[in-house]
């Protein structure tokens, strides 16, 4: 019941304050993709023209100046981060985002990329741009959570329940995506303007609902019989 | 052969080596849900586990996993 309860246990200092950074990066980078889109200063500074241009220069940016920072004047304080993180992943300490967690980035940028589909140009290519790789990103992190379930980072290849959630989860979600894609292909017959607004919706309900899946067996899994 | 399931004594053999499911799930190897979950019929172990669970509770899978009507 010790290693339970220490995996449990709440956060220390240390990881909260790391937690506040990563989501003040994360913010950081978010008004610094609207400021570029907005005020296009690489187009002014090399003559480079288009969203997805200024989008990357400032991606090649942020990783080199953050890349440069790091190893000049963090860098033991770093190489210790990275220790203690590998040691938390040995240690099965590392946890994955919770589900409403998730739930809430995964249709917060779906909610983004439906305001995109029907807002007026110039802003819908603007939000689009913002949107579409954000969305994109939280479906990939919930198509891992699918392919390799449970609330650790990194899983214990042994453990059979998993496996046994893994087998449910995927039958859900190819069901789901089975009678979405049916739904898509009706649709595309009698309304076919609608089909690309409906297509991230589609995605996302297809990775929810194995989610929804596994909470419902994880949460049968801790009660006692 | 009518519809069966598989039943199991794995509490009463965990409690009879005063083992706590955390405890019984160290020496296998599994989470403490896993042990849960087969206790509550909920999960089917592999042959493979229920021979590790029967291994580490001194007794054999026979023992411990037994076959018995669906509705009884």
């Amino acid at each position: 019941m010790g290693k339970l309860k220490q995996l449990d246990g709440g956060q220390s200092p240390q990881d909260h304050w790391r937690g506040w950074t990563r989501w003040a990066n994360t913010a950081g980078t978010v008004v610094a993709v609207w400021l570029v889109m907005y005020f296009k200063p690489f187009a002014y500074l090399f003559g480079f023209h288009g969203q997805w241009a200024e989008i990357s220069i400032l991606f090649a940016v942020l990783i080199v100046s953050k890349a440069i920072y790091l190893w000049g004047f963090r860098r033991s304080e770093q190489l210790a981060e990275l220790a203690a993180v590998k040691d938390d992943l040995r240690q099965g300490r590392l946890k994955r985002m919770p589900l409403a967690a998730r739930c809430a980035f995964l249709l917060a940028t779906l909610g983004l990329v439906c305001i995109g589909w029907y807002a007026p140009e110039p802003h819908s290519t603007k939000i689009l741009a913002l949107a579409v790789p954000l969305f994109l990103l939280f479906a990939a992190m919930e198509l891992s959570t699918v392919l390799r379930p449970g609330d650790l980072v990194l899983q214990n290849p042994r453990d059979e329940l998993l496996m046994f959630f893994r087998a449910r989860m995927l039958k859900a979600g190819y069901v789901t995506a089975i009678a979405a894609l049916v739904g898509l292909y009706l649709t595309s017959l009698f309304a076919t303007q609608y089909v690309g607004f409906l297509l991230p919706i589609v995605l996302t309900v297809s990775l929810l609902v194995p989610a929804l899946i596994y909470h419902r067996l994880d949460r049968l899994a801790e009660t006692d019989g | 052969m009518g519809e069966v399931r598989i039943g199991n004594r794995l509490k009463q053999w965990r409690a009879k080596k005063e083992l706590t499911q955390a405890d019984l799930a160290n020496v296998a190897g599994v989470s403490r849900k896993t042990i849960n979950t087969v206790e509550n019929g909920v999960f089917v172990p592999s042959v493979f586990l229920a021979l590790v669970l029967a291994r580490e509770l001194g007794t054999t899978v026979e023992s411990l996993f037994y076959l018995t009507p669906k509705n009884g």
